[in-house]
């Protein structure tokens, strides 16, 4: 069974008494350790796409199942602990807590698993080290670069070991540089732990290490494509 | 508890994020519980001097008659073997008592006349009683078989002082008039002009003597500070069983008092809901404006896994340090101001004239009480508390798909 699988989805927004198609596939299957890139233009659906496999928004119709678990008719208790236990989330825009630390939030995922203080530092140490952020541990995000805070960005999505990190493009607000490193180092802890990642993006350094691009047009698959 | 400590933490941070808002959000607070000590410790102190005006200035904690006393009954009615009173008290281990005689009479001085309630009381017992051996001003307090002590207003409207004589008229044990010339021995001053008008002091041997009531005690008048007195009453009716006594206490003698502490108690009360539902309209607006900002936040925070009852968590902590900030800082500033006003009180005078719940003094001094203290701030924690629920309820309800989309 895939890691994640869509099967007869449709999502449809309603504004205004207008109904809005946002995605539809009648089938798409993601496996684990795979690195996929959802691209098309704005408005084709990517974030939309992630929004359902993450459980942060659920089709209007057919099912979306994640780690064997389907997300439609969950709690939103329940979908809370889903995505903390199967999914890390990368955003375009950072989003760290503005009030923690460096450390203090890439800790904040463990801290609602309950783990325990000495294997949290651990964990804590070894992400942001395989970012490089060893030394800005204590640093509030508003004292770190666009770069840094979205390495610690990643480093939130991946201490916990999900199976599955979403990136809602990640490299958009990054220079080409900085972009390009942050996909080296996602594209490393893809092979180095086997985590599935998503990305929603048109940035071609992503697309350019993808091993799966799935191009969207008018919100439905236009071409699902292996590398 | 990991998770709690962890949401309590950032919402200290977070009540530090916007510093001016929080500061002035726990000012308002602050100012709230800081009025509300000060009035009940003032309306405590109020009470207080209203049950030692009524207490130390005649009536004192229990009277005892006999059966079928009335205030204003004209013929003397004796209390009926008096050592077994005083037997009975000194058994409940009490020592401050006083036998007196009480009657109305009437006082004739240069052509001017005036009725009053003359009493006869034990010159070494009563001080221990009542403070009006405290309040002499001229001469000096009542002694075995000298003259009389007449309040300042009656002496000043009789233009009499002490040396000089006064004629008493009453009626005697088998009601028959009685009349007397006594010397003024002294003359007292409460700060109740009306008390000193139409109340006189003399030792109740002379009393006796006058009104040929030779042994005759009308009342016992008992002063316990530490005991209450309904079960003081009920201790010493056991100790006097059978129909021959009425026993009374304060309350009962004095029940307009009780009435106004009870008509101050629930003005305070509606006073206290008051303010408090103001100190939560004001939290609340201050959480639901903090909800709003991080609308995106709140998204993110429960897209990485923090639950509904999490985000509530985190909110109503926040409001929560607002309130108990608030409770630090208005508690150091009444703590400060009770002890100022307890030292040096408030001079009603500039108020409200004289009356007859400051006969003891005229300076209403606060008294703060570690339960109102206490319970003050316990009210005020769970305002904050109360006034948070709400914002934090709908920052739990946020859907993480709306909130990650808003800008």
């Amino acid at each position: 069974m895939a890691l994640i699988e869509m099967i007869g989805v449709r999502k449809t927004y309603r504004t205004d008494g207008l109904e809005l198609h946002a995605f539809s596939t009648d089938r798409l299957e993601i496996d684990r350790g795979e690195f996929v890139c959802i691209a098309g233009p704005s408005g084709s659906g990517k974030t939309t796409i992630l929004n359902l496999i993450g459980a942060i928004d659920f089709p209007t119709a057919g099912s979306v199942t994640v780690a064997g678990r389907k997300t439609r008719g969950l709690s939103p208790a329940d979908a809370a602990k889903m995505r903390r236990d199967h999914i890390g989330f990368i955003f375009q825009s950072y989003n760290l807590i503005p009030v923690l630390t460096a450390y203090e939030n890439v800790e904040y995922v463990l801290l609602l698993k309950g783990l325990p203080a000495p294997e949290r530092r651990r964990k804590v140490s070894e992400a942001l080290a395989s970012v490089g952020l060893k030394d800005m541990m204590q640093k509030l995000p508003k004292e770190m670069s666009g770069g840094q805070q979205q390495r610690v960005a990643v480093a939130r999505a991946i201490v916990a070991s999900p199976p599955i990190v979403l990136a809602d493009e990640p490299t958009a607000n990054l220079d080409s540089v900085t972009g390009r490193d942050l996909v080296g180092l996602l594209h490393r802890l893809n092979l180095e732990q086997g985590t599935t990642f998503v990305f929603s993006s048109h940035d071609p350094v992503i697309i350019e290490h993808a091993d799966r691009v799935i191009t969207l047009q008018d919100g439905r698959v236009a071409n699902d494509r292996r590398c | 508890m990991k998770t709690f400590l962890l949401f309590s933490h950032i919402a200290f941070r977070n009540v530090r994020r916007n510093a001016r808002r929080s500061l002035f959000t726990i000012l308002a607070i602050a100012f709230g519980l800081f009025c509300l000590i000060i009035f009940q410790a003032l309306k405590v102190g109020l009470h207080r001097e209203m049950v030692i005006s009524t207490v130390q200035l005649d009536a004192g904690t229990l009277q005892i008659h006999a059966a079928g006393y009335e205030v204003n009954l004209a013929a003397l009615k004796q209390v009926p073997d008096p050592g077994k009173v005083i037997s009975a008290l000194r058994m409940l281990g009490e020592t401050r008592f006083s036998r007196r005689v009480k009657t109305s009479g009437l006082i004739l001085s240069g052509g001017k006349s005036a009725s009053l309630l003359l009493s006869g009381v034990d010159p070494d017992a009563e001080p221990g009683v009542t403070f009006i051996s405290g309040k002499v001003v001229k001469g000096w307090y009542v002694s075995r078989n000298s003259g009389i002590l007449l309040g300042e207003e009656l002496a000043k409207s009789f233009g009499v002082q002490p040396g000089d004589e006064v004629t008493l008229m009453s009626q005697d044990m088998a009601g028959l008039p009685v009349t007397g010339r006594f010397p003024v021995t002294g003359i007292y001053r409460t700060e109740l002009a009306a008390f000193d008008r139409s109340h006189a002091f003399m030792s109740i041997g002379l009393l006796q003597e006058f009104l040929h009531a030779d042994g005759v005690v009308t009342e016992i008048a008992l002063r316990s500070d530490s005991r209450d007195e309904t079960a003081l009453a009920d201790s010493l009716g056991r100790s006097l069983p059978g129909k021959d006594y009425q026993i009374r206490t304060w309350k009962e003698i004095a029940p307009d008092v009780i009435q106004l502490i009870g008509l101050n108690d629930a003005t305070m009360q509606l006073l206290i809901l008051i303010v408090f539902a103001i100190i939560a309209m004001g939290i609340t607006n201050t959480m639901t404006m903090v909800v709003f900002e991080r609308f995106r936040e709140l998204g993110i925070i429960s897209a990485i896994g923090t639950t509904p009852s999490g985000i509530l968590t985190m909110v109503v902590m926040e409001s929560f340090c607002l309130g108990a900030a608030a409770s630090l800082l208005g508690s150091a500033a009444a703590v400060a101001a009770c002890a100022y006003l307890g030292r040096y009180g408030i001079d009603l005078t500039t108020f409200t004239s004289a009356n007859q719940y400051f006969a003891n003094s005229h300076v209403l001094k606060a008294h703060l009480l570690a339960k109102d203290l206490i319970a003050a701030n316990a009210v005020t924690l769970i305002t904050a508390v109360i006034g948070g629920i709400y914002p934090a309820w709908k920052a739990s309800r946020l859907k993480p798909v709306d909130a990650i989309a808003h800008i």
